[in-house]
């Protein structure tokens, strides 16, 4: 049920993006991949935490927050010292969003046995 | 770690459905700058664009090169066609002359009749020698005189033309006197030449050879 009101979410959000398309500076848009990309880890740690009976909504909401303005931070402080720190935020939350697709798919497949 | 409790169902659900449309909501504006960006050379490699900058400064030479070669091209062409069109009117302004002068084609025109009357009768008879004759037809040539005839027959670059006794000879062909010499042309240049001071027709008149000059609008001298 989560899973199908997460997509839902997702499409009709993307649905609504494309027909009201929100205007991002071009430099900004570097920060709100990042953000995007925490955002995403999130919700696919939000899964793996309900189907895993660990959810809580407190942590999920504050994670989605913290996380994704930490990895715009962290790639606008990464742009002012010259170091390309975006890709930390990017190993880490892409590296965790493939763990968490694997934990689901383990859970979910675990859950039809 | 602690162990986190299960939230109530309904709360769940709206907050994944919010967090979801809120990822979902930025994803295409997200999507739709990067597109852009990548149309630009903003976002691009510094390395790459000095690349591009190389190839573009390598391209701007090659057309630079090309360009002069091409100019170089257009300009012989119209040279040369320049002079091929000036070299065709010339040749065809000969062409023409030449016609006109070996009585090829026929003429017709403004021009000057001069009738030659000479006095072979009396106690002091005038002859018109061969050196008037001459004289005349040199001063009509150089006077513009496009085309003559002596009596209806036309000459040419190559005509003999002398006294035989009392007759004249045109090109083995006997004509009598009084003579008439038709000169197609320029009217006025061809009768001022033949009035300048000390010319054929002061010769004429001081050798008593009575020569009427009259301007014709249309003469027509065929071969």
């Amino acid at each position: 049920m989560v899973g199908f009101v997460t997509v839902c979410g997702l499409v009709l959000g993307i649905i609504v993006g494309i027909l009201r398309p929100v205007h991002i500076p071009a430099v900004y848009s570097k920060y709100v991949g990042l953000a995007l990309l925490a955002g995403m880890d999130s919700i696919l740690g939000g899964i793996k935490g309900y189907l895993k009976d660990t959810f809580d909504a407190t942590v999920f909401f504050s994670g989605f927050l913290i996380n994704s303005l930490v990895a715009a931070l962290l790639g606008y402080l990464g742009d002012q010292l010259g170091i390309d720190l975006y890709l930390a935020a990017v190993v880490v939350f892409g590296s965790r969003m493939y763990q968490n697709i694997a934990i689901i798919r383990r859970v979910l497949l675990k859950k039809e046995a | 770690m602690k162990r986190i409790g299960r939230s109530p169902w309904q709360s769940t659900i709206l907050i994944f459905f919010l967090i979801s449309f809120f990822v979902g909501f930025f994803l295409p504006g997200q999507a739709r700058v990067v597109r852009e960006m990548k149309q630009t050379y903003q976002s691009q490699d510094p390395k790459d664009l000095i690349r591009v900058i190389r190839d573009l400064q390598q391209r701007k030479q090659d057309l630079l090169v090309e360009e002069t070669d091409v100019s170089q091209k257009v300009m012989q062409y119209l040279r040369s066609s320049d002079d091929t069109a000036a070299q065709v009117r010339q040749l065809q302004h000969e062409a023409t002359v030449l016609r006109q002068r070996t009585g090829a084609v026929p003429l017709a025109g403004p021009g000057i009749r001069i009738t030659i009357r000479e006095q072979s009768s009396g106690a002091s008879p005038s002859m018109l020698a061969d050196e008037d004759l001459l004289l005349l037809l040199n001063d009509l040539w150089a006077s513009g005189a496009e085309v003559i005839s002596l009596n209806g027959i036309r000459l040419t670059d190559s005509s003999s033309v002398y006294r035989a006794g009392l007759n004249v000879r045109v090109d083995g062909r006997v004509t009598q006197m009084p003579l008439v010499v038709d000169a197609i042309g320029d009217t006025e240049n061809m009768s001022k030449g033949l009035q300048i001071p000390g010319g054929v027709l002061d010769l004429l008149n001081l050798r008593r050879i009575g020569a009427i000059v009259q301007k014709v609008n249309l003469l027509r001298i065929s071969d």
